[in-house]
């Protein structure tokens, strides 16, 4: 069902050794212990296994597989191989038409940061990517739709070296409770950064609005967002 | 004021007061950087390729019973795996093993009857999509014998309603709650307490249901693997994903009681679960996705669980009446209360699934006021409508606050001078929380009789407080495993993280007790731990550092015994100090502790103090601001004010960050929060994120957070629990009646009902 690419190893911090996430890309993951070090450059894709989502047969590349489903699933939808760029790194990724950019990042990519789904769809912010550098939902965009755009997500952003403050600020905060909604709010921080350079608590909010929060821990990104922002104009 | 908190002090240096690290700030959670970057991988969040999904057939009515007349269509559609009935073999029988809690009906895995709107029944298919799944779902023939169905405990409770489970009981809708506490009570005698009463009055207060709402719908994913140890008996390992809870471990429970494989074949698949609200209501899903899974050879298998499947689960109802009677000082010398209180729907597995594991919610609050004559009755009606958890033990003191309010209102005194006239045991805690919180919050430049200040722009203000304990969970033991080796001391731990950061609070009180550097203190997650109980939710999180700081200290003895000789002395004459073992008496003799080999010990206990229902040691006040709009009848919280006891404060953030947490909620609950059905259909309105609104960060009232330390819990240096007491909406409802002048007897306080309660105002009433 999707690219088999390098591999890198950051799924260590989270527990899963054992599991395998299928065409996992490593796009700029970054830090999972919060080191220096393992603040990392992105990986390159070196070679993709197209992977029939009906049968499971792999073939080597995707006209082969358009053959397949001429063959032997007529009338079924075939996959398509879509240009993404994310994090910085252009990749094709095999998906179904109807795939949206969350479902992509969780099952093609293996980014799942921003693959977190707290509503059904577009009511929680949870799924919020950065898409030419603006908020989007990526439950509500199709994968198809963002070939030739700049697709930022958490990973991508807790990696950036330039971010770091940001990254650093909302581990400091304890901006996570359980941590189910922060990647998105992380994504959507970076925007307020951008946008305001020096947020004032309200902007914050206002801009926080779509992303819920249970735990809210709605002060803590304020407080993480606004030191950031000190810390970045101060040249950190 | 009340009596003094009198009690012995229970296990090891609890007195100590030479901290370098517990309550010390800037120490970032270890999973925080996981959190942020989103490399933490939550049950959602894992796949493998050829993973299949399973859905089952989900009820449209209220209450329903299913005929499942023709799966061949669905069998026969491409993409489709698996098709089930809840007559299959296997399935029909399970559960297998049936937990003593299950005493008040058996719930079938998968029936055929549906006793909510979306609840699961008759089939479940598995398929290689979602898509697939619901083609083939819309495939099986079906017929539907719509039954008729209860949304409301009080119509449950009436002669002459259907009888939802007549196996159970065959005469009413009554049922019976697990630890088999009495329900009918009564202290002293209510009827003479009445006749010294210079005052009478009735209150109302009634809780309709709130979504557990956790963050994360409950997601099931499971796969079996070969057991990479190779044990001879060639079962292979589940890999299940785990939303921890005591008394064990939900799904891995779930799924060792259905799968019938012998529990060291589980491992658990993530450490996250995202958050939830006290007990959890674990669905079927727990148990299917491992046990379809096994059906077919092992291949990974997602069941899918919507977020509108997911307010499925939620809060029970609870409607009191409460007759109090009051002398002119504002004493209570009578209580007599009525119960009315929720069980929802079958529709699940996993403990506390049935919403029987409850505790009586019933006039225990009262048992902690000086009152002498208290009479409680109360009974469990079971209902339809969504399935319900635990009711936590807080909310006995939800009808407390609201009896103070009226004795406050009755008698045009301040509620804070009612609490500590009535609450029993006052010093130290409940006495600290008042006065750190009253100037905090500034209580008395704000306090005004009701109805009687207006702010500036025309609406009316209002405050009120309220106090509750605050918990040590002694109910349980907690197991801890401590290992040194090369230097540093390791603690696995399996329970789900929850946002309490409990394995960092024990890392912090593992380094304090055994001299190590915190960073020596490895708290990790280790999924192969089943069935090990440690920490989770507020309470029980903090009470565990209780069981962490005992091994501690039996760690230190033991290196210090080890390594002592290699220093040419005795035990007593070495220590630890940042990770290295010095020698009292010349602390530049050092060596590092790793030397000393691998050393490991292990500590399964509890304090002492029971279950927190009669035992208040540790207290807590919170304080509100409210405006109301008389002309909308929208009521803003201005600001919260909490002043918590947190006996120890271990974890300053975290625990801090806990009562902004449980405020919020508490927020959301007073003014929203509620599941509305269709009356007519059974069917839920407001079951999206749309409809059912959780605060925003708009929505977020500021909180002001006054930690207080007593030294008077259960947990690790007197330290005790934080969110679970500030979690209701009640409170808002004092302020609102401060305000206003009228008590709204039903939460959440929407604009509809406080228009209802000014008519009344203006009509004289
Ligand atoms: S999943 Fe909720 S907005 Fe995308
Ligand atoms: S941290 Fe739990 S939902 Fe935001």
């Amino acid at each position: 069902m999707a690219s088999n690419v390098s591999r890198r190893d950051f799924l260590k911090g989270g527990g899963l050794a054992g599991i395998t996430i299928a065409g996992v890309a490593s796009l700029g993951v970054g830090s999972v212990l919060g080191t220096e070090e393992a603040c990392a450059a992105t990986a390159t894709m070196t070679e993709f296994v197209y992977t029939c989502p009906v049968c499971g047969q792999h073939t080597s590349d995707y006209d082969a597989l358009v053959k397949h489903f001429d063959g032997t699933h007529p009338g079924a939808a075939v996959p398509q191989a879509v240009a993404l760029t994310i994090n910085g790194t252009t990749f094709m990724a095999q998906v179904e038409p109807q795939w949206t950019l969350r479902e992509t990042l969780l099952y093609a990519v293996g980014l799942t940061g921003n693959a977190k789904q707290m509503c059904d769809r577009g009511a929680c912010g949870s799924c919020s990517v950065l898409i030419d550098g603006v908020p989007a939902l990526s439950c509500s965009v199709l994968a198809v739709e963002c070939e030739g755009r700049q697709i930022e997500t958490s990973e991508g952003i807790a990696a950036d070296p330039a971010y770091r403050p940001l990254f650093e600020s909302y581990v400091k905060h304890d901006a996570s409770q359980c941590g189910y909604c922060t990647p998105g709010h992380l994504t959507v921080a970076k925007y307020i950064l951008t946008k305001y350079g020096d947020p004032s608590a309200d902007q914050i909010r206002a801009e926080l609005a779509g992303n819920i929060c249970r735990c809210g821990t709605y002060s803590r990104h304020v407080a993480a967002i606004q030191e950031a922002a000190a810390s970045l104009k101060g040249g950190n | 004021m009340g009596e003094t908190s009198v009690w012995e002090l229970e296990g090891r240096n609890q007195e100590r007061e030479d901290f370098k690290i517990v309550g010390t700030e800037g120490h970032p959670g270890r999973q925080s950087w996981d959190m942020a970057s989103g490399a933490a991988k939550f049950p959602t969040d894992l796949h493998r390729e050829g993973t299949l999904v399973a859905m089952a057939l989900r009820c449209p009515f209220g209450r329903a019973r299913v005929k499942v007349k023709d799966v061949s269509k669905a069998e026969a559609l491409e993409g489709v795996r698996l098709v089930v009935t809840h007559e299959d073999e296997e399935i029909s029988e399970m559960p297998r093993m049936v937990p003593s809690w299950f005493e008040f009906g058996r719930s079938p895995l998968l029936s055929d009857e549906a006793e909510f709107e979306g609840d699961e029944c008759g089939v479940v298919v598995v398929a290689i999509s979602e898509e697939v799944c619901k083609d083939a779902l819309s495939l099986v023939e079906v017929e539907w014998e719509v039954l008729p169905f209860i949304l409301d405990a009080r119509d449950a409770a009436k002669p002459g309603a259907p009888i939802l489970r007549p196996e159970m009981n065959p005469d009413s809708n009554l049922t019976g709650n697990t630890f088999g506490a009495p329900i009918t009570w009564e202290l002293g005698n209510v009827e003479e307490g009445f006749k010294e009463a210079d005052h009478i009055e009735v209150i109302e207060y009634g809780r309709q249901m709130w979504s557990q709402f956790r963050p994360m719908p409950p997601a099931y994913f499971a796969y079996w693997d070969d057991d990479p140890w190779g044990n001879p008996d060639g079962n292979k390992i589940g890999y299940v994903t785990n939303h921890a809870h005591f008394p064990s471990n939900g799904p891995i429970v779930s799924a060792y009681l259905g799968a019938g494989t012998d529990m060291d074949k589980y491992r658990a698949l993530s450490p996250y679960m995202a958050a939830r609200y006290c007990d959890f209501v674990e669905k079927r899903g727990a148990q299917f996705a491992p046990v379809l899974s096994k059906r077919l050879g092992g291949v990974p298998i997602r069941y899918i669980q919507s977020r509108r499947e997911s307010f499925d689960a939620a809060v029970p109802q609870s409607f009191f009446t409460v007759r109090i009677g009051f002398k002119k000082d504002g004493t209570l010398c009578a209580v007599q209360s009525k119960n009315i209180h929720q069980v929802g729907a079958r529709g699940g597995y996993g403990d506390k699934t049935h919403g029987h594991l409850v505790l009586p919610a019933n006039a225990q609050g009262f048992k902690s006021t000086s009152c002498p004559n208290i009479h409680s009755e109360m009974g469990y009606y079971v209902t339809n409508g969504a399935c319900t958890t635990a009711d936590p033990g807080k909310d006995h003191w939800e009808p407390v606050n609201l009896a103070f309010a009226k004795i406050a209102d009755t008698l045009d005194m301040p509620i804070s001078d009612v609490i500590m006239k009535n609450v029993k045991v006052t010093a130290p805690s409940l006495e600290a929380c008042m006065a750190a919180g009253k100037q905090a919050f500034g209580w008395d430049e704000k306090w005004h009789l009701p109805g009687k200040r207006t702010l500036a722009d025309g609406r009316l203000h209002g405050i009120a407080c309220r106090s509750c304990w605050s918990m040590t969970w002694g109910m349980i033991s907690y197991n801890i495993n401590l290992r040194m080796r090369e230097g540093k001391v390791y603690m696995p731990y399996q329970e789900s993280l929850i946002g309490t950061y409990w394995p960092d609070a024990a890392q912090m009180v593992i380094a304090e007790e055994t001299g190590m550097k915190l960073e020596d203190v490895v708290v990790y997650y280790a999924g192969h731990y089943p069935n090990w109980n440690q920490g989770d939710a507020a309470d029980r999180g903090s009470t565990c550092t209780w069981a962490a700081k005992e091994a501690a200290i039996d760690l230190k003895r033991k290196i210090c015994e080890v390594g002592c000789t290699y220093l040419g002395a005795e035990a007593d004459e070495v220590d630890i100090i940042d990770s290295m073992l010095v020698l009292k008496a010349d602390p530049s003799v050092q060596m590092p502790i790793g030397a000393t080999g691998q050393i490991a010990t292990g500590f399964c206990g509890k304090p002492l103090v029971p279950f927190q229902n009669d035992v208040i040691r540790t207290m807590n006040v919170d304080f509100c601001e409210v405006a109301v709009d008389t002309e909308t009848g929208l009521v803003e919280i201005l600001d919260y004010c909490s002043a918590h006891d947190f006996g120890k404060i271990i974890r300053p953030s975290s625990g801090l960050g806990q009562l902004e947490n449980a405020l919020t909620m508490a927020s959301g609950r007073a003014l929203r929060e509620e599941l509305v059905w269709d009356e007519g259909t059974g069917v839920l309105l407001n079951g999206n994120m749309y409809d059912y609104k959780v605060p925003t960060a708009l929505d977020q009232p500021e909180i002001l957070t006054v930690p207080v330390e007593t030294r008077c819990g259960g947990g690790a240096y007197g330290s005790t629990g934080v969110a679970h007491a500030h979690c209701d909406g009640g409170l808002v409802g004092l302020a609102i009646q401060n305000a206003i002048g009228e008590f709204i007897p039903m939460l959440p306080y929407t604009p509809d009902k406080v228009l209802e309660a000014l008519g009344k105002i203006s009509q004289g009433r």
